[in-house]
């Protein structure tokens, strides 16, 4: 299955882990399996149609997957995606 | 939270050095039992100016606050008001916090002529889990430091006391 990283920050949606496992072939199936398996990290990353917060990026490996195929980005068992939102403030 | 005198010596340094602009970086440690202990600070360039696309995602995404302003009034500053690290910046230095055995527990940022307290717009894009070191600037000097965490309704900030390990 792919690998899920997220910021520490979060991890404590996710019952305290930081990197783990869940099942889908594409970043949108992965996204699902994480909404259905960690509800409040979903509902920080995610809009209730399952898409991701306009200011959280999706990456496959290093790629950015705006410069994929976007949500239907394939993913591997040997792939890592990373969700992380941008830090601002002033 | 804990901090290294270094990692607060390596933020008073990048925050007098970027003076009269906001400057900012990330706080990389070990979270011990709850507590962010702060090893070391990494100065990162401020991409609210330098992507615009990724500060119009982000305005796009505020305005959850009771004080909140409209994305319009929000982005009327530059980067003598505002920060922004880019999403690609946090993934990098997250992954090279890992291979350090470490993780990313927070940001710092400045305040140049202004108090070291949290703004509405601090509030308004902040989020839970993390540790936030305002340094406030008064004519080119650091004259405090002071560290905040966004309580986990978002609703509002609370000071951590910071302890500095030699």
């Amino acid at each position: 299955m792919p690998r899920v990283e997220i910021p520490p920050g979060l991890a404590t949606f996710a019952g305290g882990q930081q990197e783990f496992e869940l099942p889908g072939a594409t970043v949108q199936e992965v996204l699902r399996a994480l909404n259905e398996q960690f509800p409040e990290l979903g509902s920080h990353l995610l809009r209730p149609d399952g898409s991701l917060r306009s200011y959280v990026n999706a990456y496959v490996n290093d790629a950015d997957i705006r410069s994929l195929a976007q949500l239907p980005t394939p993913v591997a068992s040997s792939d890592t995606l990373t969700l992380v939102p941008s830090i601002a403030g002033g | 939270m804990t901090i290294t005198r270094e990692a607060l010596e390596t933020i008073r340094a990048h925050a007098e050095r970027g003076y009269p602009f906001e400057i900012c970086g990330l706080l990389v440690g070990k979270l011990v039992e709850d507590e962010r202990r702060i090893h070391e600070a990494w100065p990162i360039e401020n991409a609210w100016e330098a992507d615009p696309e990724e500060r119009a995602r982000l305005l796009a995404s505020l305005g959850k606050g009771p004080d909140s302003k409209s994305a319009e009034e929000w982005d009327a500053y530059g980067e003598g008001r505002r920060f922004l690290v880019s999403p690609r910046d946090v993934m990098l230095a997250m992954k090279r916090a890992r291979s350090l055995q470490m993780d990313l527990l927070g940001v710092y940022h400045t305040h140049p002529n202004h108090p070291a307290i949290p703004s509405g717009f601090d509030r308004d894009a902040a989020s839970p889990g993390w540790s936030y070191i305002i340094a406030s600037v008064i004519d080119g000097k650091v004259a405090a430091c002071r560290s905040w965490e966004l309580e986990e309704t978002g609703k509002q900030f609370l000071e951590e006391e910071v302890r500095i390990l030699d």
